[in-house]
């Protein structure tokens, strides 16, 4: 059997490299941290076919891959850079194996693999071409549902053939290079081509067909499904030696908050000119829009951020050109609080409390400890030490809005961690506002609304947030004026 | 249709979706409880089941199921009218 340690791995920063210099899918979702931020993923993830080939490369020395005649494999999760992905054979019989790869107890990928005698190559349905994917094509195509929906053409491979064999040795010996090659070519068809720049990968289906893989350094496929209401497409592939489809679905875009122009309807001009308020979290979501309702009334917000700058000072360039006052600090709740906060530009007499990680909804089943830690530390320890490091710095009394959610009053699948901190954030926030006399806090219970977190695959009804959000900054930011003048 | 018959290719159905050909439906089953079966999956196998059986299920219809007797008795009434 296989030896532990080479079924272990935890993908690098520098493995995402490699791989996207090999593949040519330089997709941003898995080399880029700041703009994966901002999609479903949250962070860098790894390329499924990355895992795949992996997985096929050690399974050579172990597995008749040679009489390999089919492939499947199901991208169900998202494999993060640094977690620890178990690979194991989880079934063997002489016509067929079963890997999975896992992370704890969750599992991320499935891949099944079929023996026996090639199959004849299946004939790619005829289409126009709408994409000709050149080799030296560097930028993800940005299309439309219509287009991703009508899509056929051909993708390039990226690199020759050797280079495949340079890091897949055992794999490119068992089942011949080019096949390797039109291997990687599905990870850039996904996420360079079509859907492309916002995409996610699901499900390989191929098989090694009969035909002699030739020196053709060409995939071709045609969409031959698509279903608008979850945004997946089905596409039959060519190549050398490999026939088949793959699944995969176009993401939601990163979701754009509105303008201040639009929002201006939301809130009464100048109403609160003066006030200086904190928004944790303000880069994005509901804290960007909430620092944008209360430049619109005349407040100047510091939006706080812990990777977003960039971002960050995006939204306070768009306060200040549309005539409103904002500043930018770094703030990382997860770091001491009282050093950082000595870079206040201003002393607020607001807080508005926005932080969070990414919320994932991975699961292995109703409960994890690890992922209830990990919200907690936001919405309850941070919530509490930021609370008191600024009730410390702040003369008057603190008024400080903590977003609760609905989902801490009505079970939600694979919401349980999230809502359970939640609710301990509201239980701390009421305990704190009882009896410390210098904090006046209100948390609310909101919806769901359109943020970067909630964008999921399923389409679903979504609450407009600046009808939610104005009334919240009015009531605080009156009690803030009541403060000052008292 | 009969209920065997609804069991039968409804196996089928989801053990290709979610890759597990040992998965054996029971009445009682829920999602829940299948390794993978999450809200996407869901929804590849309710698009498989419409063009398997030639039915149409709407999404409310979808929300009140809680296990697989109630997506098979669905699939029943469905497929008689």
């Amino acid at each position: 059997m296989l030896q532990p340690p080479a079924m272990l791995r935890r993908f690098t920063d520098q493995d995402q490299q490699n791989f996207a210099a090999l593949s040519g899918d330089y997709n941003p979702i898995h080399m880029d941290e700041l703009a994966a931020r901002r999609t479903q993923a949250g962070a860098c993830v790894v390329h499924g076919v990355q895992s795949l080939l992996w997985a096929l490369e050690i399974a050579a020395s172990t597995l008749p891959l040679s009489q390999l005649r089919a492939v499947e494999a199901d991208f169900a999760q998202f494999l993060y850079l640094g977690e620890p992905a178990q690979l194991s054979i989880v079934k063997q019989n002489p016509a067929e194996a079963r890997l999975e790869l896992r992370v704890g107890e969750t599992r991320i990928a499935q891949y099944r693999l079929l023996f026996g005698d090639k199959p004849e190559a299946d004939a790619l349905p005829s289409h126009p071409t709408t994409i000709d994917y050149k080799a030296d094509a560097l930028m993800p195509l940005a299309l439309e549902w219509t287009e991703i929906a009508q899509a056929a053409g051909t993708v390039a491979f990226y690199r020759p053939h050797s280079d495949a064999v340079s890091t897949y040795p055992a794999l490119c010996t068992a089942i011949s290079a080019p096949r390797v090659s039109a291997l990687l070519a599905l990870t850039r068809l996904v996420g360079m081509a079509s859907p492309g720049l916002h995409s996610t990968f699901h499900r390989i289906s191929v098989k090694l067909t009969q035909a002699a893989p030739s020196n053709d350094s060409m995939l071709r496929f045609v969409t031959v499904e698509s279903e608008p209401s979850l945004a997946v497409v089905s596409i039959a592939i060519s190549a050398p030696g490999l026939c088949g489809t793959v699944k995969a679905s176009r993401r939601a875009a990163p979701v754009k908050q509105p303008s201040l122009h639009a929002l201006r309807e939301h809130v009464a001009p100048n109403s609160f000119t003066g006030h200086i308020a904190l928004v944790v979290g303000g880069s994005r979501g509901l804290g960007e829009l909430a620092a944008k309702l209360l430049a619109l009334a005349g407040a100047e917000p510091i939006l706080t951020y812990a990777n977003g700058a960039e971002e960050a000072q995006a939204v306070a360039e768009d306060i200040r050109q549309a005539g409103g006052r904002a500043q930018t600090m770094a703030l990382n709740l997860l770091e001491p609080l009282a050093p950082q906060l000595d870079a206040l530009p201003d002393i607020p007499s607001s807080m508005y409390f926005f932080a969070t990680p990414r919320i994932s909804t991975r699961h292995s089943g109703f409960y994890s400890a690890d992922l209830y830690g990990i919200f907690t530390r936001f919405y309850v320890e941070a919530f509490h030490d930021l609370c008191q490091a600024l009730s410390r710095r702040t003369p008057q009394r603190l008024q400080i809005f903590y977003p609760s959610t609905v989902f801490a009053g009505q079970p939600t699948k694979n919401m349980a961690e999230y809502a359970m901190a939640k609710a301990a954030g509201e239980v701390l926030a009421a305990n704190m506002a009882r009896f410390l006399p210098r904090l006046e806090i209100e948390s609310v219970r909101l919806p769901r609304m359109a943020t970067d977190q909630t964008a999921g695959m399923i389409a679903q009804e979504l609450e407009p947030a600046p009808e939610h959000l104005a009334p919240i900054i009015q009531r605080v930011e009156q009690r803030a004026a009541a403060s000052r003048n008292a | 249709m009969t209920e065997a018959e609804i069991y039968h290719d409804l196996t089928e159905i989801i053990r290709d979706v979610l890759m597990q050909d040992d998965l054996v439906l029971h009445p009682n089953l829920t999602a829940m409880e299948v390794e993978g079966w999450d809200s996407f999956k869901m929804i590849e196998i309710v698009m498989a089941i419409e063009s398997k059986f030639g039915i149409k299920i709407k999404s409310q219809q979808l929300d009140s199921l809680e296990k697989v007797g109630d997506l098979v008795a669905l699939i029943r009434v469905q497929n008689a009218s």
